[in-house]
């Protein structure tokens, strides 16, 4: 595609100093130039194009002028923009057993550019050093090289950023104490990266410890974590209540959730010491209003639109996601960092079953 | 016989041999008429009943001189044809639209059946009201006859009960779609029993648009406050709510005509009343867009996503199945009558219509002989109860006719 000499110009600038306006102004070409070549090269998206006769392709005026297609149609659909023999890496999501997941196809273009954009984000949370990467979570997650769940997928996409990658728990999800006392022993003075899921840190790690009656000190540490709130809501943690666990249980006080999706890897939006989600250079988020996709004014509730350039072999430029949030601000994050900062408030509740058929109630 | 069996109607009622061998009451007993009626006045003059509309239709649908007209015209003396009850019905309650089930099981009754009736688990207000009240005219001494011969019931999904109950059974009413048709045909009836089965349906709305143009404005109002009713009660998820549009007439007219309409359905149809969720809304997000993936459609920008259009430019591909509900209109054009046939399966159920003589649907029917639709009823009206359901005669077949000849 043309479009990718833009964008690896993109990831190797700052991923947060463009302010929102001059960032439009050079993504709202690119997710343009890539809607039309999907619409080309993805006989399924182009016919979702073309079904919506309302847009034109030659006049997107700005980013909430590209089209999205609802993040689900992945869990339906194979979309892919590239011929069998280019795929390199096929990432799905991880549902439970009974759902259906998504499968998002890479190409090398695609991977490379996801590689990167993680990699200009990370940095700038993470500072250009290799840190010693702790991992809460078992080895045999990435047993399978060709096909991740995005679990995996996540894993291995930030052992990139850590050296020494170590993972803490076993096959049964408990903490092997021996790992994490000769790991904690070799890094004692040095600044340490921690990764792992938001459940499986409450779960598999802070809980643990908590039966254990244990304290452990990392205070250098930094704690990077994903995946969604939704189980820990159902038990009604939220995220204050998270970090001050952690705080607690670990002495960690640099922690950042971050929100991101295996239809969109490589676009994470990181949280900031404000306790913001951060957009970068590269990718965009957009609140709409459920009722008429009108575009919600800061601070009002809606559905999180994700916009972003690195996805090249499958048409995941432009979602709809199933999340609720609100953008919070535009440039002024007192962290430092430029673009639009949002929080995600969860899901979009289910909807009540009716009708006659009992086939819904499932 | 089961643990997680509870009888929740009549208070004091079992699960007996005794009651499967009770004698029959006869066709149109009395008794079953007054039950019925005097059900119908508690209902109507219960303030309790009146935020549910579904319900008071209910009550209304079972007035005495209602009853009475359903019964002359179905189950008229006719010589020496003599109807007797079928014996013992066991009615399968569908979890969702959780009363329908009432109008079958007190049509089983009216014709002097002993019934079994296995309700959803999961009972909403509207049922539990009616529950309450049911109960206490089954206490009345003088209903006893009544109350003998009715059980309901509820049982975690149990294949022991249902197999029991299905080899019990001289009829078996399966409410709940495909799947629980499906899961209950497995267990056997008597050879001599018969299944009335209630699969997936689609329904659709039919408009003339010649006659709608030459409506007056307070009829137009009417009509399209008619069509809302229809779509969107129960979230458009009842097997009678339309999905499918067919616009009947010349296509210049008919692009005007929908303008109009739809820009009426805007204006009329109320927020609280669609009840349309932001999951809906992504529903049917996806929905379209699948649609737009296995067939050629057009997606019509709406004012706001009550309301979701799409064109279809073929009907014969078109995948029911699809459809989400939640305010999702598909909608296609044709000429005549006969245009609609090739789409037209046995899983067509309601064509609600405006704008076509009743004599011209007779004419299309014989003419045609179509492989589906069950019933062609005036738009306003595809989600009232009729004796004549799914293409069958409630009243036929929870009866036998004895032939006598001199």
């Amino acid at each position: 595609m043309m479009v990718i000499g833009s964008i690896e110009d993109l990831l190797a600038s700052p991923p947060y100093r463009l302010k929102q306006i001059d960032k439009e102004k050079i993504i709202l070409p690119l997710l343009a130039k890539m809607t039309q070549q999907h619409s080309e090269d993805c006989p399924e998206y182009g016919k979702i194009i073309q079904a919506e006769v309302n847009h034109s392709l030659s006049d997107y005026e700005a980013l909430t002028d590209i089209p999205f297609i609802p993040v689900r149609l992945f869990k339906e659909y194979k979309l892919v923009s590239v011929s069998d023999e280019e795929i390199v890496k096929t990432l799905t999501s991880s549902g439970t057993t009974s759902q259906k997941v998504s499968q998002i196809f890479l190409d090398k273009d695609t991977a490379r550019l996801q590689t990167k954009a993680l990699a200009a984000i990370m940095k700038n949370y993470l500072g250009n050093k290799r840190l010693p990467m702790l991992i809460i979570d078992h080895p045999n997650v990435i047993k399978d090289r060709a096909s991740f769940s995005a679990r995996g997928a996540g894993i291995l996409g930030l052992m990139n950023f850590g050296r020494d990658a170590t993972y803490l728990l076993n096959e049964s999800m408990e903490i092997d104490f021996n790992i994490l006392d000769s790991f904690l022993r070799k890094y004692q003075d040095t600044p340490i990266f921690i990764f792992g899921f938001t459940f499986m840190v409450w779960q598999y790690f802070l809980e643990s410890l908590n039966k254990c009656n244990l304290n452990i000190d990392i205070p250098k540490g930094v704690l990077v974590h994903s995946g969604g709130w939704k189980k820990l809501q159902d038990i009604a943690v939220d995220n204050k209540t998270f970090k001050r666990h952690v705080s607690d249980k670990t002495g960690i006080k640099s922690v950042h959730n971050f929100y991101g999706m295996v239809e969109q890897v490589g676009s994470i939006y990181v949280e900031c010491k404000n306790g913001y989600l951060h957009t970068p250079v590269f990718s965009d988020i957009i609140i709409r209003n459920p009722i008429d996709w009108s575009v919600s004014s800061n601070g009002e509730i809606g559905l999180i639109q994700v916009l972003s350039v690195l996805p090249q072999s499958y048409p995941g430029h432009s979602l709809l996601t199933e999340d609720l949030g609100i953008i919070v601000g535009v440039d002024d994050c007192t962290c430092g960092r430029k673009g639009k900062y949002f929080s995600v408030l969860g899901r979009v509740p289910r909807a009540e079953v009716r009708g006659c058929s009992d086939t819904h109630s499932k | 016989m089961n643990r997680k069996l509870s009888v929740v109607l009549p208070s004091g009622g079992q699960l007996t041999e005794y009651f499967f061998s009770q004698s029959l009451l006869s066709v149109a007993n009395d008794l079953s008429i007054e039950f019925i009626s005097q059900l119908s006045k508690e209902i109507l003059r219960s303030p309790e009943f009146r935020p549910y509309p579904e319900l008071m239709a209910m009550g209304f649908w079972m007035r005495k001189h209602h009853i009475e007209e359903i019964l002359n015209k179905h189950i008229s003396e006719s010589g020496d044809k003599i109807r007797l009850p079928r014996g013992v019905v066991f009615h399968i309650a569908p979890s969702n639209v959780d009363t329908i089930f009432v109008y079958s099981w007190l049509l089983s009754m009216l014709m002097g059946n002993i019934n079994i009736v296995r309700l959803s688990s999961k009972g909403g207000i509207q049922i539990n009201l009616l529950l309450k009240l049911l109960n206490n005219l089954l206490k009345k001494s003088k209903y006893k006859d009544i109350a003998s011969r009715q059980l309901l019931i509820t049982y975690e999904r149990d294949s022991k009960v249902t197999s029991y109950l299905s080899a019990h059974c001289d009829t078996r009413v399966i409410w709940g779609g495909d799947d629980t048709v499906n899961t209950i045909r497995k267990f056997p009836i008597p050879p001599a029993a018969t299944d009335l089965v209630f699969p997936d349906k689609f329904s659709i709305s039919l408009i003339g648009v010649s006659k709608f143009e030459n409506l007056d404005e307070n009829s137009k109002i009417k009509l399209v406050k008619s069509f809302i009713n229809d779509a969107f009660w129960f979230g458009q998820m009842a097997c009678s709510s339309p999905r499918l549009i067919l616009w009947l007439g010349n296509s210049e007219l008919i692009e005007e005509t929908k303008k109009d309409f739809w820009a009426r359905v805007d204006d009329l149809l109320d927020v609280d009343f669609a009840k349309i969720s932001t999951a809906d809304i992504v529903n049917k997000l996806v929905t379209s867009h699948s649609l737009a993936i296995n067939s050629n459609i057009n997606i019509i920008k709406t004012k706001n996503n009550l309301v979701n259009r799409i064109n279809l430019y073929s009907l014969e591909k078109m995948d029911t199945n699809l459809h989400c509900g939640g305010g999702l209109f598909y909608e296609f054009s044709i000429e005549q009558l006969g245009d609609m046939i090739p789409f037209v399966s046995r899983k067509i159920q309601t064509i609600g219509y405006f704008g076509v003589m009743e004599e011209e649907i007779k004419q299309f029917i014989t003419e045609h002989t179509p492989k589906g639709i069950d019933r062609f009823v005036p738009i306003g009206e595809a989600l009232d109860f009729s004796p004549i359901w799914d293409g069958y005669n409630f009243l036929y077949e929870f009866t036998r006719t004895v032939d006598v000849k001199s």
